[in-house]
């Protein structure tokens, strides 16, 4: 296994441990199993406020167990310049790089998909400038390897030499996805809170 | 790296005579578009050969029209797969040419991935390429080039230039010593299903070349223990290799562009009806 990658079977118990974290915090992570693979799947709504970026959304950020009580935040911007988004995120093994990669989908009131280049402008500020020249390096559709259906994908090819830089550089064991994932997440309005950094 | 030019040259070369028609319950114009043929090499992605079909088709569709997509037989047609991927998969042994309806409405995002320029099928390509030289030289041979082999790859598929595309891909094929390739990057395909990857060492641990069957048995488990493989065609590049060629061979000379091996399991029945 070369520095930073992992094993599926290293993956599988990640991904377990990340859920069993998650169930406590009620972070609304689970795990789901296709193609004979087992994946980590959350999906959450998010207000956004038209044209303005997706940091701006993260206390808003609602479960979709709470559509309900949507309504009921104080600070909710107006409606007419406001859309609820719904996000659906899956980290899933792959075997050539082995390391996870997050697959999500961004869709609409409509049920329609968010199309990619407004995907790409609502990534933060300080992303912008990376994706001005690496776009198409960086974030595009792809077919989910275990469901078949499109995808956006945060492309592999370099999570095991970040990772590796990454674990080189701590001194104490660290939880591996939780240190990717709030690396690679809040590029695509995905936070990672503080907990799944805690040692078991 | 692949010795026998001559294969390759033939795979290159490859093409499939291909009917275009407007969906009948799409066209807008009093006057009733003509089909539009072409013959497209089997290598390459339907967004890269289509533009004229475009073209001609648009006129007579609503003004207000939606992305271009393709469908066989009520099958959407992905066109992030080689065209010969497609046709071996859908088309195999159908009619000549193959003829495939043009939609400009009711794109369905649940299945096909959206095109908006050449430079998604670029992305979709080179990301493919990388992977598969992560399983073949984990990464070392694509890495060790610059962004102008990069390039050349690119635009010798895109223009068809066999030359150009091959000064550089032979490093992605070179597969002997400490090239040699770790895992042959394939995808199995059977209709309605969705495709096979795994990882596959095309040596056994005793130095012996494994074959197209091993790969089979150990993709398919099922199909191998339920002694159903035999009522499938094994396609790629529109051929069927026979069962005991060593994949690693297969690897170097049967590879698509993007650097993967492609192969269709085709239902007998289905064929043949």
């Amino acid at each position: 296994m070369a520095a930073g990658s992992i094993s599926r079977d290293e993956f599988q118990s990640l991904v377990k441990k990340f859920v069993d974290i998650s169930n406590k915090i009620d972070d609304k992570w689970h795990l789901v199993t296709a193609s004979s693979s087992t994946y980590m799947l959350k999906k959450m709504l998010a207000t956004t406020v038209c044209c303005n970026r997706l940091e701006n959304i993260s206390n808003q950020m609602v479960s979709d167990m709470e559509i309900e009580s949507l309504e009921d935040v104080s600070c909710m911007p107006d409606v007419s310049e406001s859309k609820t988004l719904t996000y659906e995120y899956h980290v899933v093994y792959n075997e050539s790089y082995a390391v996870p990669v997050l697959y999500f989908n961004i869709f609409t009131n409509d049920g329609r998909l968010l199309p990619l280049d407004e995907v790409w402008s609502q990534c933060p500020t300080h992303y912008q400038t990376h994706l001005k020249d690496n776009k198409w390096s960086t974030l595009t559709q792809q077919e989910h390897p275990l469901l078949g259906r499109p995808f956006l994908q945060l492309h592999p090819c370099h999570t095991a030499d970040f990772m590796a830089q990454v674990i080189s550089k701590s001194s104490q064991k660290i939880n591996y996805l939780a240190c990717w994932l709030s690396t690679v997440g809040p590029m695509v309005g995905l936070n990672i809170p503080s907990d799944y950094m805690c040692k078991d | 790296m692949a010795d026998d030019r001559e294969i390759l040259r033939e795979l290159w070369d490859g093409k499939i005579p291909v009917s275009f028609q407007l969906a009948q319950e799409e066209i807008y114009t009093v006057e009733q578009p003509d089909p539009f043929f072409l013959l497209v090499p089997r290598l390459t992605y339907f967004p890269l050969v289509t533009d004229k079909v475009y073209r001609h088709m648009v006129k007579h569709v609503d003004p207000d029209h939606g992305e271009m997509w393709l469908e066989f037989d009520n099958q959407p047609l992905k066109w992030h797969y080689p065209i010969g991927v497609l046709y071996d998969l859908y088309g195999y042994q159908s009619e000549l040419p193959w003829t495939l309806t043009v939609h400009f409405k009711n794109f369905p995002e649940d299945e096909l991935l959206h095109c908006p320029s050449k430079e998604a099928v670029e992305s979709h390509f080179m990301s493919v390429v990388k992977e598969a030289d992560a399983l073949k030289h984990r990464g070392q041979a694509i890495n060790n080039m610059q962004k102008k082999d990069h390039k050349a790859l690119w635009t010798g598929l895109m223009n068809d230039k066999f030359d150009q595309f091959w000064s550089v891909n032979k490093k992605l094929m070179e597969n002997s010593g400490e090239d040699a390739f770790k895992s042959v990057p394939f995808r199995i395909y059977q209709m309605d299903q969705i495709p096979v990857q795994k990882l596959f060492k095309p040596v056994d641990d005793n130095g012996e070349n494994l074959t197209l069957k091993n790969l089979l048995s150990i993709a398919l488990p099922d199909l191998e223990e339920k002694g159903i493989l035999s009522r499938y065609r094994v396609v790629t590049q529109g051929i069927e290799p026979p069962l005991d060629v060593p994949v690693g061979w297969m690897s170097e000379h049967l590879s698509y562009p993007d650097n993967f091996l492609h192969i269709c399991l085709v239902s007998r029945g289905h064929s043949e009806s």
